[in-house]
């Protein structure tokens, strides 16, 4: 079920809220949320909704026994369980593509066809971090199998994120906020502000960079140049958006989650971009990740190699794809290169950072964005094929200024927090005028979200 | 106020309930809520000077002595009639093309009257049914037993069927709630007036439709627009695949013949742009119903044409903001068919 349904937003939304808010009792409330949220999952597959109860009761029961072994055991069983949290996530997302590829070497393994369960890398990486966080001592396995249950299928984070933290999200399950007017006018605003941008920029942007995309032989430089600026914008829209209608649903229901944007396309370096792109997944890698590899205490060396294994992993997580490792590795490269040679500059010529940060990300979308890698050089040979007639996408001049003047006022309204200014003013006001700026420019016939597919 | 919220939850469960169940919308015809009624094609586009208005009135009822069953493998256009629109008809049975494609199914003929097979078919379809490796799926099996008439042969539904059925079809849903809750004549102003901010603004329309605006109609722009392959009345169509479709109509008729029906016979109904403008947006007609109109012989079946007579009348036989016909064109289409089916 998307957000931006009609099924959601009218029917499924209203019910959780005012269910939540009728029941009494912190039991009730959890019930009621988990069987929502079952609800909720299962409007896609009804059937994964029994992989996720698998899931959910091996690591349940995998932390209570982590919590009673004693170190050399301990880190065993944490392994184990790591191994069947990835071995699932393994036999769904990226089977295909390691029999594809050893089948190029010889070898002649079957492929399967099976729909990757929404949300399972999510899901599997928040079942991680509770895994690692109980290894750690640093949260105590949870005793009540609803409260967990929950912590995994709590419908407004299950199928994108943000993968939350134990720490964060089980004690606010312990004791649900009573209502408040103030907050639910905040989470008003945060699923407005997100659905005008998934509805009113993601979706109108796609209507320009998609067919780019999908047939690179044919666009003119022009085009390609365009839609490489707009997907750009696209991607932020699409995934933020989501983030923040997912923080407006926890609010109504009194849960806080954790921020996954903090303006990305403000940054000035590519470190800068990745504390505040995706957060909490680039925060899981660094925490689980990078840390325990040594982070970067042991030289630039180790640092860099510690930097690429994160960047690789993360490009994996992303998709079983050449192009998604290959825009890892451009990351994680970029990182090293800022790192060792950049370091002094950072400071200074700050117009000058942003503009060679922004630029290599929006270079390193192409490969996340393109289907294949064929299809990601064939853009950058069309980007300098300017005079090529151009392909026909049903898209008007309106469209394009519309599209720049999006591009050009989101840095803007999030550098001067324009937004945020309009509504601490006249809060109803501004939801009013953005409910009815997102009716009228929203493309709400748009299928899923873009980071569904992860 | 917990009355009150309680209570908004019962309602909102029950509407929740109803929105789920596969169907609803079109039980909920008899009580005026009917999704259609302004036309599929204004569904999509919301712009109000295509609203239809003109409600699909069902042609008059013909009867007179039995002398054949008759039995119609056809689509949304002859799905609405029944038996008495027929004349001399003892038997009718009615067999949809998308069921015909997803169930397998039966066909028990009575062997001491004449039997007729009408294959009706909308021209967008065409290319898609009858190709040959598509025929297989039309082909009933033959029964002896039971009621005249074809049967479907439902399989029961196991678990994750049932669950698949009942909650995981988000068109389903989707298409619930827009008749329960939106399709008032409030919820159609708001939606006309985003349709034509965005016409007026960003010079777009429903990806769906396009504006024929010389005879005030929209089209669909499946049947316009060349780059899909089975539906455009302006694809091309190569000598190659008019005989493969002519090979696929021959099987059907064989088939059919073979298990004892005395004659099939085909009628195309086409789409509004190969009649209204054939020459929309200066691209070529491809001929398609005409082509197979021509080379029906081949087939050992019978035809039934209207598009010579839908050509004389044009838009006047089609709905302004939709896909089918009207009145007008149903009735005349009827006229011919019954002319033809004089045993």
């Amino acid at each position: 079920m998307l957000f931006h349904s009609a099924e959601f937003f009218f029917l499924f939304f209203p019910i959780s809220l005012l269910l939540h808010y009728f029941l009494k009792g912190n039991f009730a409330q959890m019930l009621a949320l988990t069987l929502l949220s079952a609800w909720f999952y299962m409007a896609a597959f009804p059937l994964y909704i029994f992989i996720l109860l698998g899931l959910i009761a091996f690591d349940f029961l995998g932390a209570l026994l982590l919590e009673r072994l004693t170190r050399t055991g301990r880190k065993l069983f944490l392994g184990f369980c790591v191994l069947v949290n990835i071995a699932l996530l393994a036999s769904f997302k990226y089977w295909n593509f390691i029999a594809e590829n050893l089948n190029l070497v010889g070898a002649s393994l079957p492929k399967h066809e099976w729909i990757l369960p929404v949300g399972l890398s999510f899901h599997v990486f928040q079942s991680l971090s509770y895994l690692i966080e109980v290894h750690r001592n640093k949260w105590p396995a949870e005793r009540n199998v609803l409260r967990y249950t929950l912590y995994v299928l709590f419908f407004p984070q299950m199928v994108a994120g943000p993968i939350e933290r134990p720490q964060n999200i089980l004690p606010q399950f312990n004791k649900f906020q009573a209502f408040n007017l103030e907050k639910f006018k905040t989470a008003i605003y945060l699923f407005l502000k997100g659905l005008f941008m998934k509805v009113a920029v993601a979706d109108r942007l796609a209507a320009f960079s998609d067919p780019v995309f999908n047939d690179p032989d044919l666009a003119s430089g022009q085009q390609v140049l365009l839609a490489m600026v707009f997907f750009m914008f696209q991607i932020y829209a699409d995934f933020s958006g989501y983030s923040n209608m997912a923080l407006g649903i926890a609010h109504s229901l009194g849960v806080k989650l954790m921020i996954n944007f903090k303006q990305p396309y403000l940054a000035c370096s590519l470190g800068d971009f990745w504390r505040r792109w995706h957060i909490s997944l680039s925060t899981w890698f660094r925490d689980y990740v990078y840390i325990p590899l040594g982070g970067s205490r042991h030289g630039f060396v180790r640092s860099g190699f510690n930097l690429m294994v994160v960047f690789l992993l993360s490009g994996i997580w992303h998709g079983a794809g050449w192009t998604f490792i290959l825009w890892g590795f451009l990351h994680g490269m970029g990182l090293i290169f800022e790192n060792y040679f950049l370091q002094h500059w950072q400071k200074e010529f700050r117009m000058l950072n942003w503009l060679r940060t922004q630029l290599w990300v929006m270079l390193c979308w192409i490969f996340f964005r393109a289907s294949t890698f064929q299809d990601a050089v064939q853009l950058f040979i069309s980007l300098f094929q300017w005079h090529k007639p151009p392909l026909l996408i049903d898209f008007s001049i309106t469209e394009i200024m519309y599209g720049l003047i999006i591009v050009i006022l989101i840095p803007l309204s999030e550098y001067f927090r324009w937004q945020h200014k309009l509504f601490l003013k006249n809060s109803w006001l501004f939801c009013g005028l953005l409910l009815v700026a997102t009716y009228l420019l929203g493309n709400f016939k748009s299928s899923s979200f873009l980071y569904f597919q992860f | 106020m917990r009355i009150i919220q309680f209570l908004s939850i019962v309602i909102l469960i029950g509407i929740y309930a109803v929105i789920k169940i596969p169907g609803a919308v079109l039980s909920l015809k008899p009580y005026g809520i009917d999704l259609y009624s302004l036309g599929d094609l204004y569904r999509y586009a919301y712009l109000r000077e295509y609203r239809d208005t003109t409600q699909f009135v069902k042609a008059p009822s013909v009867r007179v002595k039995n002398h054949f069953n008759l039995f119609v493998l056809g689509d949304s256009f002859t799905a609405s009639f029944h038996k008495d629109h027929y004349r001399g008809v003892k038997a009718y049975s009615f067999m949809n093309w998308n069921q015909a494609a997803e169930q397998q199914f039966t066909l028990n003929i009575d062997t001491t009257m004449p039997s007729v097979l009408l294959v009706t078919c909308a021209e967008k379809n065409i290319r898609l049914r009858f190709a040959r490796n598509q025929i297989p799926m039309y082909l009933a099996r033959p029964e002896s037993v039971g009621n005249v008439g074809f049967k479907l042969l439902e399989k029961p539904l196991n678990f994750p069927g049932y669950l698949k059925k009942y909650l995981g079809r988000a068109e389903v849903s989707d298409q619930n709630i827009q008749a329960l809750l939106f399709e008032n004549e409030l919820a159609l102003r708001i939606k006309e007036t985003k349709a034509e901010f965005n016409r007026s603004v960003f010079g777009k329309i429903a990806p769906e439709a396009e504006i024929y605006a010389e005879k005030n109609m929209l089209f669909q722009k499946l049947t316009t627009d060349p780059k899909y392959i089975y539906m455009s009345s302006f694809r091309e169509l190569g000598i190659e695949e008019e005989n493969e479709l002519i090979a696929g109509m021959a099987n059907l008729v064989k088939h059919y013949k073979n298990i004892g029906i005395d004659s099939v016979i085909f009628s195309f109904i086409p789409n509004p742009v190969s009649v209204v403008a054939p020459n929309f947006k200066g691209r070529a007609y491809n001929m398609l119903v005409p082509r197979l109109e021509r080379r029906m012989n081949e087939t050992g079946g019978g035809c039934i044409s209207v598009y010579g007579d839908f050509g004389l009348i044009r838009e006047k036989a089609y709905r302004r903001g939709d896909t089918h016909w009207n009145t007008a064109g149903a009735s005349f289409w009827l006229t011919r068919v019954n002319q033809s089916l004089d045993y």
